[in-house]
């Protein structure tokens, strides 16, 4: 994605959220407001003859204070505090509708306000996915580039690429940590005198889009720091694109490991340690288009599947040397994949559905090496991984407007969902 | 697929899967029972010990008492006691709940009703969280698979040489109907019917819910006055699981129709790439994405 693309889309964005809070506040402050005078009314009509207060007038009492927090007002304080619905607050609750964080310290109550929300989530959510892909698409570049560089510099010293693989991953998870989890941190336990605790449960909380709502940076604020919130929402849209990075290569591990004790279970050993290569969490689809893997495909239907195991699982060319060159697998594994669509629209072209099979392809673990050539796939044998590098920074080269690889990207929002 | 290729295999990781995510969410339920039961009842206890106090204290009354005794109600209401009754309200954190709040971690919905308030419980959480959401997006993923393989009657029926277009978008509306009448339009009306809210009530929770926004104003089976069937809750977290599928899978649709839109407007005839990979790839044609 183009970086005017993700400016335009940030700019869309920005201006939805002011959209929504505007549409929020007027929907959702006089509601508010009658709430909270409700609450003072009765407070007051207690005050008065609290000198003989039975039993069920203390139950009335609670209900009502019960009642005003699940409305959303604040019985502690006198009816002039600051409202919940103010540009700064209804801004951040817009945020928390379209990244799903939802933490649920405000919500709408009016009926106007709740088919508003339904609506609003429904372009948002999409919306915001898409913003996402494109800022972790640049964040995950340039981290890249910089942790490209300092594997550069190891491999000159002749370190064994697989270690310079694991550093460069845990080198990622380092800065990206400083970044999005210790500055936060440390900011959160300032200003909001929270315990570090408390911070850190606050910022996994919330950039795993879960959002309890019990702590909420910036909840009760009001006027002092204007720029807070907004900075607190800036934060969260980085940090959701690291996390969600972080979440897939979690998943990855997790699948690597599953994927070896199959293997070792079936008996088979022909495993690459591939899971570094996903640590921006990209698939990558190159330059082929749609018509031309159709192509290859049917070309490749007639090869009898019988010379592949199986059970051997699709997985990046394996650095150990194999027999047989692992392209056929992955070309048997689209055949494979496609083969059905291929028979079932033979005659009638492409239709919305066939792009369903199409782009679970593209999920599955083989995916990866879809895009390459059987002949590259056979020299990857040899020396995977500096032409796997080499291949990987082409492709970030690339002005990479492909809607099949946007696509593949807008899976990480799917993933933070 | 590869999946009917490699049937056994495949059907096998499925169930592995599936089997590991129940075990995880039993795991969770257990360690925040275990965690979490304890500081509740304490929790609550304290509320009943500061509410009979207050009763003796009520004919000296003054406005900074019951300032504090809002307070007091605040604090309990924020650490999810609830301030009606007495103190044999049923738990917070009982097996069902403990599940279901499990749930609703992994899932990232986090209603916030129940949240963890011991030092112990909170470490947990951010570990269990970190673990568990990816995989119940590896689940998802798997079930989005499933779901797609049952769609094949339907895209065989649509591929018939010399259908339209037409025919073809309808087909697809049509499968976009069922299941927005399946998950998102049935299920408020058992919504409604037993917890007692009103249909658009229910739709809002259900749409906070499949969309994991999840506000906590509204949740299943947290009436402490109602009676409910015991496998309510495990029912409403099955459609909550078979419902994400869905909706992610919409979600998606609706995302990709709008990057559609963006990139014909904004895509100028720069690069020839460009222009090619637009002729490649046809951009009339609505995509169906689920996302792992």
């Amino acid at each position: 994605m183009r970086r005017a693309t993700v400016l335009a889309l940030l700019t869309v964005v920005l201006a939805y959220l002011v959209s929504g809070a505007f549409v929020f506040r007027l929907l959702e402050q006089p509601h508010e407001s009658r709430q909270q005078e409700a609450l003072q009314a009765a407070r007051e009509q207690f005050l008065q003859r609290y000198r003989c207060v039975p039993s069920q007038e203390l139950d009335a009492l609670i209900l009502h204070v019960r009642d005003a927090m699940g409305a959303g007002a604040d019985p502690t304080a006198n009816s002039t505090n600051s409202t919940n619905w103010d540009m700064g607050s209804a801004f951040f609750f817009a945020g928390t509708i379209i990244t799903t964080i939802g933490f649920g310290n405000t919500s709408p109550k009016t009926d106007g306000g709740r088919l508003f929300c339904i609506f609003y989530a429904l372009v948002g959510i999409p919306l915001f996915g898409m913003l996402l892909a494109g800022v972790g698409d640049h964040l995950g570049f340039s981290l890249r580039q910089a942790i490209s560089k300092v594997e550069d510099v190891f491999l000159k010293w002749q370190v064994s690429p697989t270690i310079v693989r694991v550093l460069s991953a845990l080198l990622f998870i380092l800065i990206g940590c400083i970044l999005f989890v210790t500055i936060p941190t440390i900011v959160f336990q300032r200003v909001e005198g929270w315990t570090l605790l408390e911070s850190v449960y606050f910022v996994v909380i919330t950039l795993t889009t879960i959002g309890f709502g019990d702590y909420v940076a910036g909840d009760g604020m009001g006027d002092d720091h204007p720029w807070y919130k907004p900075l607190v929402w800036f934060w969260i849209l980085l940090g959701l694109a690291y996390f969600a990075s972080i979440l897939t290569m979690i998943g990855n591990w997790l699948r690597v490991l599953s994927r070896r004790t199959r293997a070792e279970m079936g008996g088979l050993t022909a495993q690459a340690a591939s899971w570094t290569g996903n640590v921006t969490a990209q698939l990558r689809v190159t330059g082929m288009g749609l018509p031309e893997k159709l192509q290859k495909v049917g070309t490749l239907k007639g090869h009898p599947p019988s010379p592949m195991p199986p059970e051997l699982p699709p997985t990046m060319p394996s650095p150990s040397p194999r027999p047989e060159p692992p392209s056929p697998s992955t070309a048997l594994q689209v055949a494979q994949l496609n083969a059905r669509n291929m028979a079932a629209s033979a005659g009638g072209g492409l239709c919305p559905i066939d792009y369903m099979g199409e782009n679970l392809a593209f999920i599955d673990e083989s995916s990866d090496t879809q895009s390459e050539a059987p002949s590259e796939g056979r020299l990857q044998a040899k020396r995977p991984r500096q032409l796997r590098r080499l291949r990987t920074r082409h492709t970030h080269g690339q002005p990479p407007g492909l809607p099949m690889d946007l696509l593949s990207r807008t899976r990480h929002k799917g993933e933070a969902v | 697929m590869s999946h009917l290729v490699v049937r056994g295999r495949r059907i096998n990781w499925t169930l592995v899967l599936v089997l590991g995510y129940l075990f995880y969410l039993l795991l969770g339920a257990m360690v925040f029972q275990l965690l979490e039961k304890q500081a509740e009842a304490q929790c609550r206890d304290q509320f009943q010990l500061e509410k009979l106090k207050f009763l003796q204290n009520y004919t000296c009354l003054d406005k900074q008492a019951l300032e504090q005794f809002v307070q007091v109600i605040l604090e309990a209401w924020e650490k999810g006691v609830n301030p009606e009754g007495n103190s044999t309200n049923p738990s917070n954190w009982d097996f069902s709940n403990s599940f279901f709040f499990a749930g609703t971690v992994v899932t990232t919905i986090g209603y916030g009703n129940l949240a963890p308030s011991t030092v112990a419980g909170q470490v947990f959480c951010v570990f269990y969280a970190l673990f568990g959401v990816p995989l119940n997006l590896a689940f998802l993923n798997q079930l989005g698979k499933g779901l797609n393989a049952h769609l094949i009657t339907l895209e065989r029926w649509v591929h018939k040489p010399g259908r339209a277009r037409v025919v073809q978008t309808l087909a697809l509306a049509l499968f976009l109907t069922a299941g927005t009448l399946l998950f998102l339009v049935f299920p408020p009306m058992i919504f409604s019917y037993v917890e007692g809210w009103s249909y658009g009530e229910g739709f809002y929770f259900t749409f906070i819910t499949l969309s994991t926004i999840g506000f906590g104003d509204y949740v299943v089976g947290t009436d402490p006055n109602k009676h409910y069937i015991s496998m309510y809750r495990s029912l409403a977290a099955i459609w909550i699981v078979f419902g994400l599928a869905w909706l992610a899978l919409v979600f998606n649709l609706g995302a990709d129709l709008m990057e559609k839109f963006l990139q014909l407007n904004w895509h100028k005839p720069g690069t020839a790439e460009e222009a090619i990979t637009k002729m490649e790839d046809d951009p009339d044609q609505p995509r169906i994405h689920i996302p792992s």
